[in-house]
């Protein structure tokens, strides 16, 4: 139960990709600003990663996969448990399994 | 060994099970995505671009979409092994207080009832302020009357994120099955290393055996050829 405590405040679902992608996130409900605070971003950046994956209050973190891409070395050395990152396909970028990071575990997994 | 044996392929097959619910997850969501993209766009070919973008975005938006933490307990092995996410509408804080106490949520209704007047009659100021929680839908930041198609849209959206939640808790789950697949591999590393070392002594205490026979075996042939070299010694001898 202790440990249930300690995520209390993790609740929000973060999200950083290309206006489409945000906007039907957004439409969805994750949304919420906080004075200068808030929890999406419109097209890549950096800090917002790091920020993202900084914040106390935020669960997850979507990312598009294209976005991803650029910042892939950021992306990798992530290896915390919160916040949980995931990337998602968007709007011009279809989900490709092959850059899928589970999928290439299992190649992995049974490759050996 | 067997039983190892039995219990990686039980692990293979959930894992290999996992996967497939994964990308199943994952199908899923790129159909409600490319839907809610389709309708979205639709909308802006209506509406126009200028109304549908972030610039619309209201600036205090409020979550009524988030997310709670729990540990899973693994049922058999009785530790905690991976995360769960729970996805909830509607504000978290509100749910929550109002599981804390029952009291303040009676005295959080007077006090809305309260806004109200100050509202309508704009006085009373010695009440204590309050919190006025937006609950706003999303859809409202672009206008009151919104063509069908953005709701259908946020409709996509909605399914597709719950797709989204359902694909991170089968990724910790692959994850951790992977790690329990990985330890059961290098136990039965071990046990099949054992079993050849056994073999390989059992071999060897064989080997020493045929050994000890053969050199038992010399000795009787040894004691003889004396007997017979004595026998002939005496012989000759005698003679």
């Amino acid at each position: 139960m202790t440990s249930q405590t300690a995520y209390k405040d993790r609740n929000f679902i973060a999200v950083i990709g290309d206006e489409d992608s945000v906007t039907g996130l957004l439409l969805a409900g994750i949304g919420h600003v906080e004075g200068a605070k808030k929890n999406f971003l419109v097209v890549d950046s950096k800090e917002t990663f790091i920020e993202f994956t900084k914040r106390k209050d935020i669960a997850i973190v979507l990312i598009n996969q294209h976005i991803a891409e650029d910042i892939r070395q950021l992306v990798d050395d992530h290896d915390q448990a919160f916040p949980t990152v995931l990337e998602i396909p968007s709007k011009d970028h279809q989900y490709d399994p092959e850059k899928d990071s589970v999928l290439k575990r299992v190649q992995r997994l049974f490759g050996e | 060994m067997e039983d190892i044996c039995g219990k990686l392929d039980q692990i293979l097959e959930e894992y290999l099970n996992l996967i497939s619910e994964y990308q199943g997850q994952w199908k899923q969501y790129s159909k409600e995505a490319e839907s809610g993209f389709f309708q979205l766009a639709h909308s802006k070919y209506i509406m126009g671009h200028s109304r549908l973008s972030q610039d619309q975005y209201d600036g205090r938006m409020q979550a009524n979409t988030q997310v709670l933490i729990s540990p899973n307990t693994d049922s058999k092995t009785n530790k905690d092994s991976w995360i769960q996410f729970t996805l909830m509408s509607g504000h978290l804080d509100d749910s929550m207080n109002a599981e804390n106490n029952m009291s303040s949520s009676s005295l959080r209704r007077r006090a809305t009832h309260e806004f109200e007047k100050k509202e309508k009659s704009d006085m009373e100021n010695n009440e204590k302020p309050l919190i006025k929680r937006r609950t706003t839908d999303p859809l409202n930041w672009f206008g009151v009357l919104v063509p069908p198609s953005l709701r259908e849209s946020q409709r996509h959206f909605k399914q597709g994120l719950t797709s989204i939640i359902n694909i991170i808790n089968l990724r910790n789950e692959i994850i951790n099955k992977e790690a329990e697949y990985q330890v059961l591999k290098k136990e039965k590393k071990k046990l099949i290393e054992i079993n050849k070392k056994e073999q390989e002594l059992k071999k060897e205490k064989e080997k020493l055996i045929e050994i000890n026979k053969k050199e038992q075996e010399l000795k009787k042939e040894k004691e003889k050829l004396i007997e017979t070299n004595k026998k002939e010694l005496d012989d000759n001898n005698i003679k």
